[in-house]
């Protein structure tokens, strides 16, 4: 009966826990961009959290003096957390010298093993499996960073992976704060002015040579527009001072225009792009006697 | 592979192999010491 109240119990921190993950996921709007590289507060805490029986396993084994289940559910749990450390680690810092999130998923692997081998005394071949799915888990989630200081999928650099990530970063507060704002007209002009930004992301993300000509929207516009947004959310609630809001309005209006400017450069850089490819192609094809 | 089924699958993964070896350590903890003597060395009916 005791055993059946303490797993009860642990059954119910840990479905208190994946609720109020599911909850921090859904508040925070999680969209997988830039691979699996998206800074986020949430970004790796399945690693944490699935272990978590382990610890009480140890507790247990040390109460009743069971020397091998003790040492194997301890160096498991500290590899465990070591490994999800390095994860974390590595998705919210894309881009790094070091492999960290490959070096994370490795040691998951090593704790699931050394768990199923020395905690839950399976045979060594059935504790190699436990590592092997749990390795090739990782890898299916949260992806290797093998190729250091660039990324895997998209061939973007660390700086500009940085500087993406600051975009999208300035976005979501730009996101936040818009909901604090309960003026219709306003609040529909914010809605565009996001969705613009984000298309320029999403085409700086496809095509990063485009990130130099970005650069100016990158560092400045966005940055400017999420402290603008943010201060008059906290102000326009408390004053009312329409001249302000007509200043904001305009300040709006003038943003807006300022993105869609940016998004056309951007359309018109790749119409060069192609225009030179086809030039070259056809000198080529004339070089060579085709036409 | 989309990735959106991509991490589907690893997460159930990581929930199949971590998952199993962390509860199952706890259960083997909780459990009896003759019942977890057993399971680890189980009896075989001589033929």
């Amino acid at each position: 009966m005791p055993r059946l109240l303490l797993l009860a119990a642990v059954a119910l921190i840990t479905a208190a826990l994946l609720r109020l993950l599911w909850k921090r996921v859904r508040n925070h709007g999680w969209r997988p961009r830039f691979g699996a590289t998206q800074p986020s507060s949430v970004a790796g805490l399945l690693l944490f959290l699935v272990p978590l029986p382990i610890p009480v396993a140890a507790a247990v084994s040390l109460a009743r003096g069971q020397l091998m289940p003790l040492l194997g559910n301890a160096i498991g749990y500290a590899l465990f957390l070591g490994g999800a450390l390095l994860v974390r680690r590595g998705l919210l810092r894309a881009g790094g010298q070091w492999p960290v999130k490959t070096l994370g998923s490795a040691l998951i692997g090593l704790a699931t093993g050394a768990t199923a081998w020395l905690g839950v005394d399976h045979p060594p071949a059935i504790a190699a499996a436990f590592a092997l799915v749990a390795l090739l888990g990782c890898y299916l989630t949260y992806g290797f960073d093998l190729h250091t200081g660039r990324d895997l999928h998209t061939g973007v650099g660390a700086q500009a992976l940085t500087m993406l990530a600051q975009a999208d970063r300035s976005i979501a507060a730009i996101e936040q704060a818009s909901r604090d704002i309960h003026q219709p007209e306003l609040g529909a002009r914010l809605r565009r002015i996001i969705g613009l930004a984000r298309t320029i992301l999403d085409r700086l993300e496809e095509d990063p040579r485009d990130l130099r000509r970005a650069r100016k929207f990158l560092n400045v516009y966005l940055d400017g527009v999420q402290n603008v947004v943010e201060d008059y959310a906290k102000t326009h609630n408390r004053i009312i001072a329409p001249e302000l809001d007509e200043r904001f309005r305009h300040a709006l209006i003038t943003v807006e225009d300022v993105f869609r400017e940016q998004q056309q450069t951007l359309l018109e850089s790749d119409v060069e792009q192609l225009d030179v490819k086809i030039e070259v192609l056809t000198q080529q094809l004339k070089r060579e006697g085709i036409i | 592979m989309p990735e959106r089924l991509r991490r589907v699958v690893g997460i159930l993964l990581i929930l199949s192999a971590i998952g199993v070896a962390a509860w199952q350590s706890l259960l083997v903890s909780c459990a009896s010491p003759t019942a977890a003597a057993n399971a680890r060395a189980p009896v075989v009916a001589p033929g």
